[in-house]
C-alpha cells in the first residue's frame, strides 16, 4: 500500500501542477476539468482500496486526515473557479494540497487496521469526515483571505467578502454538526458528552472563532478585520488539528491519535 | 463617538470588569459552591423570569438596546473564547507558579471569572432571543431561533445540571456481585442495582512487527518503523530484508529457540524471523513481553532492533447478570461503545486488568447518571437542525 501510495502522490503533483497551467487561461478551462475528474475519481478509487485493504475507512491517523484534506481542497477550488472565474484559487490551493501530500510522503503510514474498541462506532465516519469538510472550505477561505489582504490591488473586490462568506457559513454548519456528532459519540463511549479534554477545548475555541467571524461579518460586510479573523481562526483551527499533540495540556488528552 | 463604538467600549469595559471581580474573588479565595437539583432549576427559572420581564418592562431601553446588541455580543464571545485560551494553555494541574494557582488559571473553567463570563454569555443570548422573536415564522428566523435557543439550552443544561451529574466506578471481580461504586474521591455508594460478573472476554488485533531505536536500555525506545504481520510477509529497511517465517500466538519459550503453545496467562506472541542484511543472514525469534517471559528483541545494526508491539485490543466484554431493586434479574453484555442503562443508570465499559488481558480477573465499569441529559440532547437536536438551515439563509 505503502509504494502506491508514493506513485498516487506523483501522479497527483502532476495532475495539480497541470490543472494550475490550465487554469491560468480560459481557453483551457475543459483541459482543467478534465484534470480534476480524473484526480476526483483517483482519489475516491485510492480510498475503497485502502479501506479494504486495512478493513476500516482510512481516518483514523493525522496522515490520513492530511489525505482527505490534500484531496477535498483542490476539489472546492474547483467549484469556486467555476462560480467565479478565478485563475489564482487552483494553482493556491493545489499548493496546500501538495505541500500535505508531501508531509504525508515523508513521515509514512502504516495503514494498518488497528481501531481501539473506543473508535468502533457508528459516529466515527461521520464525525471525522464532516469535520474535514468543514475544515477544506475554512483552508480554501482562508487562502482568499491571504490573497485578497496582501496579493490583490483591489481589497474590497466583492468577490472575496461573497466567497469566503459562503465557504465559512457551509463550513461552520459542517464544523457545528462535527462538534455535536462528537459530544453525543463521546457519551456513549465514555460516559460524558464533554470532559474538557484538551482537543474539545480547542475545538470549542474554534467553534466560537468561527461564531465571531459570522457576527463581525453581519455587523460590518467589508472589512480587512473579517479577513484577520478568517485567518486567525484558522491557526486555531490547525492548533486544534495537530498543534494540540505538542502543547504541555497534550498529555491530559484521550483524543491522541 | 458612533453608537456602535460606544457600544463596543461599553461591552468591553462591563466585560472586563466582572473578569477581574472574579479574579480578585479568587486570589481571596471565596469558596466556591454547586448548585444540586433543586436549586440549579430555581435559579434557571429566575434567570427565564427575569429575561423575559427586561424584554417586557425595558424592552424600549437603552439597556435592552446594548445588552442584545450585535457589539454586546461579539465582545463576550471574544472574552469568552480568551477565557478557554487559558483552559487550553495551561494544564489542569497544581503548578509549580503560584501565580498561577492563586488566579486558579490551572482550573479556570471553574473559577469565578469564567463562571460570571458565562453567566453574562447567557444573558446575552437570552435577550437575543427574545428580541428577534416577533412573530414572523420566515425560514431565516427559524433557523436563528434553533441555532441560538438550541446553543443556549446547550450552555444552561451542561452549565447548571453539572452538578447533578454523577459517576462512580464499579469494580467487579469474576463471579462476584457489586451494588456500589466509588466516587472520584473515593467515598462509597450505594446504587439500586447490583451487577455480577459473569465472564470477561477479549481479543487483540494481531500484533506488529516493529524497528525500534534503542536509547540507553532496552525499555527506553523509539519506534521507527511498525508493519501489520498479517498482511505484509517481508520489508526491506536500508538494505536489510526482513521475512517472517513463522507467526505462533499463545508462545512460551522454553528455551531462547523453541516455543509451545498454551492458553494461558502470561503468554506472549512470537515470530520466528529471518533477517537478510546482504551478505550474511540472521534468523531467530522475537515477542513481545508479558508478566511472565520477557520480550525477545533482534539486532539490526547499532542501536537498531527487531521485536513484537505490544497487542492493542479490538474488542472487550463483559457479561453480566444485573439484579435491580425492583426484583428484575437479568442477563445482558457492556462493551466499549455499548453502554446499557438500568434503572436511569448508565453502565459503560471502562477498564479490565491490563497485566492479564483477556484473563483479566476483574472489569471496571462507569455508572453515571445525568438528569439533564435530555435537556442538552434536545438543544443538540435543535443546534444541528440550526446549522443545516445555516447553509440555506446564507445573506450578502
Amino acid at each position: 500500500m505503502s509504494s502506491l501510495f508514493t506513485y498516487l502522490v506523483i501522479l497527483s503533483i502532476l495532475i495539480l501542477f497541470f490543472s494550475s497551467i490550465f487554469s491560468l487561461k480560459k481557453e483551457k478551462i475543459k483541459y482543467l476539468n478534465w484534470m480534476m475528474f480524473l484526480f476526483f475519481f483517483l482519489w475516491v478509487t485510492w480510498f475503497v482500496l485502502l479501506w479494504k485493504n486495512i478493513e476500516r475507512l482510512p481516518i483514523r491517523t493525522l496522515g490520513e486526515t492530511r489525505m482527505w484534506y490534500s484531496f477535498l481542497t483542490p476539489l472546492i477550488a474547483w467549484g469556486l473557479t467555476i462560480k467565479y472565474k478565478w485563475k489564482w484559487i487552483i494553482p493556491y490551493s493545489s499548493l496546500i494540497s501538495i505541500i500535505f501530500l508531501i508531509i504525508n510522503l515523508i513521515t509514512p503510514e502504516n495503514f494498518d487496521k488497528e481501531l481501539l474498541p473506543a473508535l468502533q462506532s457508528i459516529w466515527f465516519i461521520p464525525h471525522v469526515l464532516v469535520y474535514m469538510f468543514a475544515y477544506a472550505m475554512f483552508g480554501v477561505a482562508t487562502l482568499i483571505s491571504i490573497r485578497q489582504l496582501w496579493f490583490s490591488k483591489n481589497t474590497d473586490d466583492k468577490k472575496y467578502i461573497e466567497s469566503t462568506k459562503i465557504l465559512i457559513y457551509v463550513g461552520f454548519s459542517f464544523l457545528t454538526l462535527g462538534l455535536l456528532f462528537g459530544a453525543i459519540w463521546a457519551k456513549e463511549a465514555w460516559g460524558h458528552y464533554w470532559t474538557w479534554d484538551p482537543k474539545e477545548i480547542w475545538a470549542m475555541i474554534t467553534w466560537f472563532a468561527y461564531l465571531l467571524y459570522i457576527h463581525y461579518s453581519r455587523l460590518i460586510q467589508s472589512s480587512k478585520t473579517n479577513a484577520y479573523i478568517i485567518i486567525l481562526s484558522f491557526i486555531i483551527l490547525l492548533i486544534c488539528w495537530f498543534g494540540v499533540n505538542y502543547l504541555p495540556i497534550a498529555n491530559q488528552s484521550i483524543h491522541t491519535y | 463617538m458612533t453608537k456602535r463604538n460606544f457600544y463596543f467600549k461599553l461591552s468591553s469595559i462591563v466585560i472586563s470588569g466582572i473578569i477581574t471581580a472574579g479574579f480578585i474573588l479568587e486570589i481571596f479565595s471565596i469558596k466556591h459552591f454547586s448548585l444540586t437539583y433543586p436549586y440549579n432549576l430555581i435559579v434557571i427559572l429566575v434567570i427565564v423570569i427575569s429575561l423575559i420581564s427586561t424584554r417586557i418592562i425595558f424592552k424600549k431601553t437603552f439597556f435592552f438596546r446594548w445588552f442584545s446588541s450585535l457589539e454586546n455580543s461579539l465582545v463576550i464571545i471574544a472574552a469568552f473564547i480568551l477565557l478557554n485560551l487559558i483552559s487550553a494553555f495551561i494544564p489542569h494541574q497544581q503548578a509549580s507558579d503560584g501565580f498561577i494557582n492563586k488566579l486558579s488559571l490551572n482550573k479556570i473553567i471553574n473559577s469565578y471569572p469564567f463562571i460570571f463570563t458565562y453567566l453574562y454569555l447567557i444573558f446575552t443570548l437570552g435577550l437575543v432571543i427574545l428580541r428577534r422573536i416577533n412573530g414572523n415564522f420566515s425560514i431565516r428566523n427559524i433557523a436563528f431561533f434553533l441555532n441560538h435557543f438550541g446553543l443556549w439550552i446547550i450552555l444552561v443544561g451542561a452549565g447548571f445540571g453539572s452538578a447533578d451529574f454523577v459517576r462512580l466506578d464499579m469494580i467487579v471481580k469474576l463471579n462476584n456481585t457489586v451494588w456500589y461504586g466509588y466516587t472520584e474521591k473515593d467515598e462509597i455508594k450505594e446504587l439500586p442495582f447490583a451487577i455480577e460478573l459473569k465472564e470477561f472476554h477479549m481479543k487483540t488485533f494481531t500484533p506488529k512487527l516493529q524497528i525500534i531505536k534503542v536509547d540507553s536500555n532496552l525499555n527506553n525506545f523509539k519506534v521507527i518503523k511498525q508493519l501489520q504481520l498479517d498482511t505484509i510477509k517481508f520489508i526491506r529497511y536500508k538494505g536489510i530484508r526482513i521475512k517472517t517465517l513463522q507467526y505462533v500466538p499463545y508462545a512460551w519459550f522454553i528455551n531462547s529457540d523453541s516455543v509451545v503453545q498454551m492458553k494461558a496467562p502470561g503468554y506472549v506472541n512470537a515470530a520466528y524471523v529471518r533477517i537478510d542484511f546482504g551478505d550474511q543472514v540472521n534468523e531467530g525469534w522475537v515477542s513481545n513481553s508479558s508478566l511472565m517471559q520477557k520480550g525477545k528483541y533482534l539486532p539490526l545494526y547499532n542501536g537498531f532492533y527487531l521485536t513484537l508491539s505490544e497487542p492493542i485490543p479490538k474488542d472487550y466484554i463483559s457479561y453480566i447478570k444485573v439484579y435491580t431493586s425492583n426484583q428484575e434479574i437479568f442477563d445482558t453484555i457492556v462493551k466499549v461503545n455499548k453502554p446499557v442503562n438500568v434503572m436511569g443508570w448508565n453502565i459503560y465499559q471502562k477498564d479490565y486488568n491490563k497485566y492479564l488481558g483477556e484473563y483479566s480477573d476483574y472489569s471496571v465499569f462507569e455508572v453515571n447518571k445525568d438528569p439533564w441529559l435530555w435537556f442538552v440532547y434536545s438543544g443538540i437536536i435543535m443546534l444541528a437542525i440550526g446549522a443545516i438551515m445555516l447553509i440555506f439563509v446564507i445573506k450578502y
